[in-house]
């Protein structure tokens, strides 16, 4: 109970600046319309009814695409499966990589020494390689494993800059004083360090965030994402197999871009204002 | 002599171990994934010739269930360029079509990151210079905003405003249709006028990392104290702001930089797919599309192969530019 | 001794997010010509910031906030940047900290002690790379150095092309940040007598800045001591090694094991410097102070100027007595 509400504090003063604020705002926008989205959108998903090529009006406020379907209605259901595949992929990364990182920076040695090795590879293989290979050879697609599949590979970063914040929490007296009163190694990693970092897990959680919103457009318009399920990124390649741009169809191509586009910009405000705050609070330029 | 043994060892063992772990992954992923590699590989229904089938299921080892000795198989036949057979570019091998689209891709890729680094350098380093300014606070937000929009989205907007209703530049391709006819000069120029919208969408969707990092990396130097001798030696700005400041704030990034090629590449894969320009990226694409699975595992090698090698040349430049490196 | 700087109630002080820090309140020491003037504190007590202030290197926030610094009869408080550049360096130079990064990593010696010269003198040209060479000398360092980037020397050794790109111009007032603090007891040795020969040889004058008291006592003409950005006692060597005044300084002196004689009981100085947002009333360095009365915490204390230097506190009247003698006396 004690470390929920330490978390919720430091997410509540994770909001720093007015940049902060501002990519808070963007959050929550984006959060009401992924949990609300069926109750928001004028007609049911993949609905094909109408006219194609409808330009903006107020039946159809961001038209309709070739396939007569309302692209506002289509938006707000993307909305949902970006997000979500954002957030899960998100915190899958998280876990990963604050173990990776936690252990390795802790434990020093040859378990780092081997962990960071691993890392180092594969942060030269390019990671949408890696991922495009993954998706096409599974024999079928869907949000899970899009998710799955993100979320495995997009640890690497994170995983370093845990580590090096580990090593410096490392030297510092509270680590020193578990020690004396006979804490294991885990209980010291998990307990006692952990929380410590956590502004810098958040931030590092927003950047990834961002990463896996992005990767998923990238898989989808590459043909990778749930053939069944509609995203930012399927919207856009739809746009883009259909020549939207030959058809001055702009209201198909812009909001799905601004939308991945603002929804990033948000945590990464957020982001930054956490960062920003801890170095000021602590006055690390290590990260 | 910058160099030393022990460091070139290490970086040359290291790209070693980077190539080997990615081409076992080209061999191990697909059949952890599930995916059938002998159809795969050798599909009859692709490849439509029972004799081709057979031939390419016997030179990888895929007549023999032992995964070691299809390993052995596909190691040696990497030995000797042989990546198998596009299904739909039959009977062209994989190898040749990569081949034929890498020059594209690097040409695009490696001309966008350099002028991206060095457009990112200078409004990094203005900006960290004059920090909190209007200049600076500006190019951040405009850095921030960039780093959250895909490749493929500024590509499309590209072509939307310049190509389709500025007319200013092709809609795609790589070459004009008729360039055969064309004189050397004439040829050179289609491609620059092709490849520039391609390019400019690279440099601008990868800017804002190089400005972030640039900025960042002088904000840290500008605190150093040789930077406060430096103005107390009387020395101009110009010369405190490249010589030492700039210098210094380079350094550290330059790793960074070939490392970001990882990054580039997997943007210029979606962007080339909106400009239909025939490299590395449309081709994996098309592969995908066509379930051209020997091509996808190829493309994803070439790419890997690329990367290391990149990565290996920026290793072995280091020294040279700072003096710090390879000497302890 | 005619005098060389003179610096009248400087003050500097930088806006934190808790409100205006006053790192250095109402300072003013003057220092002769050849002379080596020591400026002494714990860390934090401003001493280093007062130095940077007076060769306007202060890093923001920090700002000067009043006060004149009068070098060689010039005002520099008044000069315009473009002209205090100038004379930084050929009148006035410093030495830093000698922690790592006073040079830089990426550029050579040579060049780094050329850029001093040619920044002040454009024309010098191939005459600059001569210099460059004597100045190697001049601090016992072979000329091959200068091809030499910093982290292939040692920690002494870039010190000592510190000292002599700070003798480039060949100034009249050299300030020194803690010159020798990070390096070892032997090379800081052979730096200080380094110091003192290049000294006694150009006869410059020195505002030399540490925490080490004994250095100190070794080396300066006089002394200041510095607390929570107050200067509250001026002696001379003589007089600070036969019996400082003030209790800050007479604690600090007892926080030094002596270098010669017998052996003593170490004694800090209880409690910590204090907040200076807030710094406490009247002398404040009362709550410390084991002879605080109660005019200490209300009336800040006046200087008192006489023939033993300057002191800052309440148990001195204008005689220069302190209050025990001064009542012993009257009975």
């Amino acid at each position: 109970m004690k470390t929920i509400i330490r978390i919720a504090a430091a997410c509540w003063s994770a909001f720093p600046g007015k940049k902060g604020k501002l990519g808070f705002v963007i959050l929550v926008w984006f959060t009401v319309i992924a949990l609300f989205g069926s109750l928001l959108a004028p007609y049911p998903k993949n609905f094909i009814g109408f006219e194609s090529w409808l330009p903006p009006s107020f039946s159809h406020w961001l038209g309709t695409d070739s396939y007569g379907q309302d692209v506002l209605s289509q938006m707000i259901y993307g909305t949902r499966t970006s997000f979500w595949v954002g957030i899960i992929a998100g915190l899958i990364t998280t876990v990963i990589g604050v173990t990776v990182g936690v252990v390795s920076g802790f434990k020093g040695g040859w378990v780092e020494e081997s962990l960071m090795r691993v890392v180092d590879l594969f942060l030269i293989i390019p990671t949408l390689a890696l991922m495009i290979i993954l998706a096409s050879f599974l024999p079928s697609m869907g949000i899970v494993s899009t998710i799955l599949i993100i979320g495995c590979l997009s640890w690497l970063y994170m995983a370093r800059s845990i580590r090096s914040q580990t090593m410096s929490e490392r030297q510092s007296g509270y680590v020193e004083a578990a020690r004396t009163i006979g804490m294991n190694d885990a209980e010291i990693m998990f307990r006692e360090i952990l929380p410590n970092i956590v502004p810098v897990i958040l931030a590092n959680l927003v950047l990834v965030t961002t990463q896996a919103v992005l990767a998923e457009a990238g898989l989808s318009f590459l043909g990778l994402g749930d053939p069944t399920n509609v995203s930012w990124g399927t919207i856009l390649a739809l746009a883009n197999a259909n020549n939207a741009v030959l058809f001055h169809a702009w209201w198909w191509i812009l909001p799905p871009g601004l939308a991945i586009a603002f929804f990033c910009f948000g945590f990464i405000l957020i982001g930054n204002g956490i960062l920003e705050k801890y170095r000021a609070n602590r006055g690390n330029a290590a990260l | 002599m910058r160099y030393n043994s022990v460091y070139l060892l290490k970086r040359l063992g290291f790209a070693f171990i980077t190539l080997y772990v990615a081409i076992t992954l080209n061999f191990l992923l697909p059949r952890l994934m599930g995916g059938d590699p002998a159809s795969a590989l050798a599909s009859e229904k692709a490849l439509g010739s029972q004799e081709v089938v057979k031939a390419l299921k016997a030179q990888f080892g895929l007549d023999n269930p032992s995964l070691l000795y299809q390993y052995a198989k596909y190691l040696n036949q990497l030995l000797h360029g042989n990546l198998g057979v596009s299904y739909a570019n039959y009977p062209s091998p994989v190898a040749d079509v990569m081949v034929k689209a890498l020059p594209w891709t690097f040409g695009t890729v490696l001309t966008a990151t350099l002028l991206s680094y060095l457009v990112g350098w200078l409004i990094g380093i203005r900006g960290a210079w004059k920090a909190g300014s209007l200049f600076d606070n500006s190019t951040l937000f405009t850095a921030f905003f960039l780093n959250s929009v895909p490749f493929f989205w500024i590509a499309i907007i590209f072509i939307m405003i310049f190509s389709f209703y500025l007319e200013w530049f092709p809609l795609g391709q790589a070459i004009d249709p008729g360039i055969d006819s064309f004189s050397a000069l004439d040829k050179i120029k289609s491609v620059l006028y092709h490849a520039f919208l391609p390019v400019f969408t690279l440099i601008i969707a990868t800017l804002a990392g190089h400005i972030l990092v640039l900025r960042n990396n002088l904000m840290r130097v500008l605190s150093e104290d040789y930077m406060l001798l430096a103005k107390a030696k009387g020395l101009s700005a110009a010369r405190r702001k490249y010589a030492y400041g700039a210098r210094n704030a380079l350094l550290p990034s330059f790793t960074g930089f070939m490392t970001s090629l990882g990054h580039v590449i997997g943007g210029a894969i979606t962007t080339e797919i909106v400009f239909s320009y025939p490299g590395v990226g449309l081709v994996t694409f098309n592969a995908i599309l066509n379930h051209d699975y020997p091509l996808i595992q190829g493309s994803f090698l070439f790419i890997a192969v690329s990367v290391i090698v990149c990565n290996l040349i920026a290793d072995l430049v280091y020294p040279l530019i700072d003096p710090r490196v390879a000497l302890n | 001794m005619s005098k060389l700087l003179q610096v009248q109630n400087l003050s500097i002080e930088y806006a934190s997010p808790r409100g205006v820090v006053k790192a250095v309140d109402n300072v003013s020491f003057s220092i002769g010509k050849g002379e080596i003037f020591g400026l002494a504190g714990e860390s934090g007590c401003g001493k280093s910031t007062t130095a940077f202030g007076i060769c306007r290197l202060l890093r923001p926030p920090a700002r000067l906030a009043g006060g004149s610094v009068v070098l060689d009869g010039i005002e520099l408080t008044e000069l315009p940047d473009e002209q205090f550049d100038k004379l930084r360096w050929s009148k006035m130079s410093i030495v830093l900290q000698s922690a790592m990064n006073n040079l830089n990593p990426v550029l050579k010696i040579r060049s780094q002690l050329m850029d001093a010269i040619v920044a002040h003198e454009p024309d010098a040209g191939k005459e600059a790379a001569k210099r460059a060479e004597q100045l190697m000398r001049l601090v016992d360092l072979p000329a091959d150095r200068l091809d030499s980037y910093p982290h292939e020397l040692s920690g002494g050794m870039r010190q000592r092309v510190v000292i002599a790109m700070a003798m480039a111009m060949k100034p009249s007032l050299v300030i020194m940040d803690e010159p020798t603090t990070a390096l070892d007891v032997v090379v800081q040795n052979g730096i200080i007598r380094k110091i003192l020969e290049l000294q006694e040889q150009f006869g410059f004058s020195i505002l030399f800045i540490t925490h080490d008291l004994p250095l100190m006592l070794e080396m300066c003409d006089r002394i200041g001591i510095m607390y929570a950005g107050r200067l509250v006692e001026i002696a001379s060597r003589q007089e600070m090694k036969s019996g400082p005044r003030h209790p800050y300084t007479q604690g600090l002196l007892h926080s030094f094991p002596p270098l010669y004689g017998p052996k003593r009981r170490l004694e800090g100085i209880p409690g910590h410097p204090p907040d200076l947002i807030r710094p406490p009333g009247g002398c404040r360095f009362h709550p410390r102070c084991a002879r605080a009365m109660t005019q200490c915490s209300s009336r800040e204390p006046a200087v008192l100027a006489d023939e033993r230097g300057q002191v800052a506190c309440h148990l001195y009247n204008e005689e220069g007595l302190s209050v025990e003698q001064a009542s012993a006396a009257r009975e």
